[in-house]
């Protein structure tokens, strides 16, 4: 064996990567490996369907247990090409009649499942029978365990594979025609047409024709690294190499002859000065050459602002040219245009917000502002609030009124009060058709603060008396009355 | 991403030049690790999404909502996350000594790693990554489309492991300097000369006649022991 020949880089591997490189074999190598595969498995199975044409489900399963012969089409030249040169796929064909094991891989060591790692064994180291079991078992130590999942991920690409085709055409199928070619038709459809089972044929031979040359290319690189392992092969090189090296090179005639001539001419020439000696002449040629490479290659792009005078004034040739990017740029005014279209609608719809909302509210903020013509109204809510209509001492009656039991009375003269007191002592701004609510907020923006806290617990209380019929304890009513004295009636008094 | 430089053998390493002049040596992952990483993932989903069932399905209709939101999230930001947080690798890839980076070796970045997997859309078509798996055994790479957008590799993390004790023996300078590659080798040989049968090692010793000074198997192992002692840094007493 040569290795100098050996056309795979030479390393340990762990056995995933080895596997990995198999797919690599195959890349490399997919011409010849795929014809001479394909020279073999498309005769083969074009026989075995034409004869078992009735019952196409036992030609794909006769195909799928003849693989192992199949399989060797493939590792035969996948071996050459390792080894030095590919065989072309006639010599493949050639040669494995003769091949050891066929029979045995076909009966006895079908349904193993290192098979693509041991298939190698039999078929590039030429071993049979109990040798080849031997040399096998050596193998197998520390590696068979990758080997069977090899096999079983290659099992799982096959049927991914199979699956996507038949997905592939449930994709493409329009709606009203799945019932006759979509994905269950294909396999539990009511009629089991004779086309649908050559397409189940077809896209399993498909299939295999795809993962069956990566699984053996697979195996092989696992073999291939087991054996590196055992062996050493990559020691072997680098040794190789190394005594290569420091073999002293022995001149050939030709080159020597060489030499002596141009010692000979040296002598002859004058004395050169040791500086023009060091400047070779193509030195420059070779920097620039070195220079061109991409390490050396610098290009920046510096982008700054410049002044360029006042105003825009493009000769008509500076102006930038508008061929190629029209179609960009007509869009880009489109959009220019539409934007400025929604600036104008924008600031239009805010402008129309503003002036509505001043024509709203502007008479609310005269009325505030001018409270000196303000006449008092008589009543609110229905209730009369003239002074006059109100007893003298109203926290007195109030309580009064509270302790007969009439709490709903005591509030309501109370609320009458404070608003009576509001509207003619702070000459708060009521009107006719204020809300509770509006008082409150009214009362807000002029009366003092203990006032306003006092209304509001008071309107929070006739409210719950007045609508909700929740009338409040009598301590509490008697409070509001006590509260209502301390506010007003110092000066009622 | 070059193939490896000077030499034409075929391998399944990338090597990166960096700016510095370091060269990185990328382990490129194929299809089979990363199908059967890719399976490990699938089973420690389900088995969560099982359990989460589980406990849900006393809650009715909510369980089934909460559930159906926390598939949701799993299936699209499981790997996500597991690349950003957790060193460019989900646990299937861990369990297979993968690991995820950018073209350049970098470690993989947040855009690219969204990228790749909500391009595994496309990739699963048309039924279980039937395009992923035929992009990835045509690709020099082994990208799936998803890496090829993202422009991210798979690669392998963990080396291969070596025996890496030198069995001790007088050591001897070489009689004509190593060169990197050399030093390499022999000290290759002495790390495991204790795997291979002793005819072998005497045959592989055989090899470098100049170095070792004889042809005689035994001794001319003895020699590169020797050497291999000097090249680690042993001396005599």
């Amino acid at each position: 064996m040569e290795l100098d020949r050996f056309a795979l880089y030479l390393r340990q591997r762990n056995p995933w990567e080895a596997m990995d490189l198999g797919c690599a074999m195959l890349r490399r190598w997919w011409r010849p490996a795929l014809l001479a595969w394909f020279a073999l498995y498309l005769p083969v199975g074009a026989v075995v369907c034409l004869i078992l044409r009735e019952q196409l489900f036992l030609a794909a399963l006769t195909l799928w247990w003849l693989k192992p012969l199949f399989d060797r089409a493939v590792l035969h030249v996948l071996g050459g090409a390792a080894f030095g040169e590919a065989p072309g796929a006639w010599a493949t064909l050639r040669a494995l009649p003769g091949t050891p094991g066929l029979l045995a891989s076909l009966t006895l060591y079908r349904l193993d499942l290192a098979r693509s790692f041991d298939l190698p064994v039999w078929h590039l180291e030429r071993l049979r029978g109990g040798e080849a079991r031997a040399r096998a078992k050596v193998l197998h130590r520390r590696a068979r365990g990758h080997a069977v999942w090899l096999t079983v991920g290659c099992m799982l690409f096959e049927l991914t594979v199979i699956v996507s085709l038949f997905g592939l055409i449930d994709m493409l199928t329009p709606q009203p025609y799945e019932p006759r070619f979509g994905w269950a038709a294909m396999f539990w459809g009511a009629d089991d047409a004779q086309w649908k089972q050559w397409l189940r044929v077809a896209f399993y031979a498909g299939a295999v024709s795809l993962v069956e040359p990566l699984y053996v290319a697979a195996g092989f690189a696992l073999y291939l690294n087991r054996r590196t392992q055992l062996e050493a092969w990559d020691v072997e090189l680098a040794l190789r190499r190394l005594e290569e090296r420091s073999a002293p090179a022995k001149p050939r005639p030709a080159a020597l002859a060489a030499a002596l001539a141009l010692l000979a001419a040296l002598a002859w020439l004058p004395a050169v000065p040791r500086l023009a000696q060091a400047a070779q002449p193509g030195a420059a040629e070779q920097i620039r050459e070195v220079l061109k490479e991409p390490a050396f290659d610098q290009h920046r792009e510096v982008r700054s602002w410049r002044y360029t005078g006042p105003g825009l004034s493009w000769s008509d040739d500076e102006k930038p040219k508008r061929d190629s990017n029209a179609d960009w740029e007509n869009l880009g005014r489109f959009l220019a245009e539409v934007a400025r279209a929604l600036m104008w609608g924008l600031s239009g719809a805010l402008l129309a917000a503003a002036i509505y909302y001043l024509v709203r509210h502007w008479p609310r903020w005269r009325r505030d502002t001018a409270p000196e013509r303000f006449t008092p109204p008589v009543a609110l809510f229905g209730m009369d609030i003239r002074p006059e209509s109100l007893p003298r001492d109203i926290p007195g009656a109030a309580s009064a009124l509270v302790e007969t039991g009439a709490v709903r009375e005591a509030l309501g003269l109370l609320y009458r009060g404070t608003l009576s007191e509001l509207v003619h002592r702070d000459r708060l701004a009521l009107g006719a058709g204020d809300t509770e609510h509006d008082c409150l907020r009214k009362a807000r923006t002029r009366c003092a603060a203990q006032i306003v806290a006092y209304f509001t617990r008071l309107v929070a209380a006739w409210q719950g008396a007045a609508y909700a019929a929740r009338v409040p304890e009598r301590a509490a009513a008697l409070e509001l009355c006590a509260g209502w004295r301390a506010l007003f009636a110092t000066d009622a008094a | 991403m070059s193939p490896r430089p000077g030499s034409l053998a075929l391998d399944t390493v990338r090597s990166i030049a960096t700016p510095e002049g370091v060269e990185l040596d990328l382990r490129l992952a194929g299809p089979v690790s990363r199908a059967y990483a890719w399976l490990i993932d699938l089973f420690l989903r389900f088995t969560g999404m099982l359990v989460l069932w589980l406990l849900l399905i006393p809650l009715g209709r909510l369980g089934q909502g909460v559930w159906l939101i926390v598939w949701f999230c799993v299936e699209w930001l499981y790997p996500v996350a597991f690349e950003i947080w957790s060193g460019g690798a989900t646990p299937g890839k861990k369990l297979m000594g993968l690991c995820v980076v950018n073209d350049d070796g970098t470690p993989v970045s947040r855009w690219a790693s969204v990228t790749r997997n909500l391009l595994r859309a496309v990739d699963f078509l048309p039924l279980f990554y039937g395009l992923g798996f035929v992009a990835m055994v045509l690709n020099r790479d082994f990208k799936r489309l998803g890496d090829l957008v993202a422009g991210t590799v798979v690669i392998y993390v963990e080396r291969p492991r070596v025996a890496s004790a030198v069995p001790a023996a007088p050591p001897l300078a070489p009689r004509v300097p190593l060169t990197l590659d050399e030093s390499r080798a022999v000290l290759e040989y002495a790390e495991r000369v204790a795997t291979l049968t002793p005819q072998r090692a005497e045959e592989l010793a055989g090899i470098p006649v100049r170095l070792t000074g004889t042809g005689d198997g035994p001794l001319a192992r003895q020699r590169l022991l020797q050497l291999a002692n000097h090249l680690i840094g042993r001396r005599p007493q």
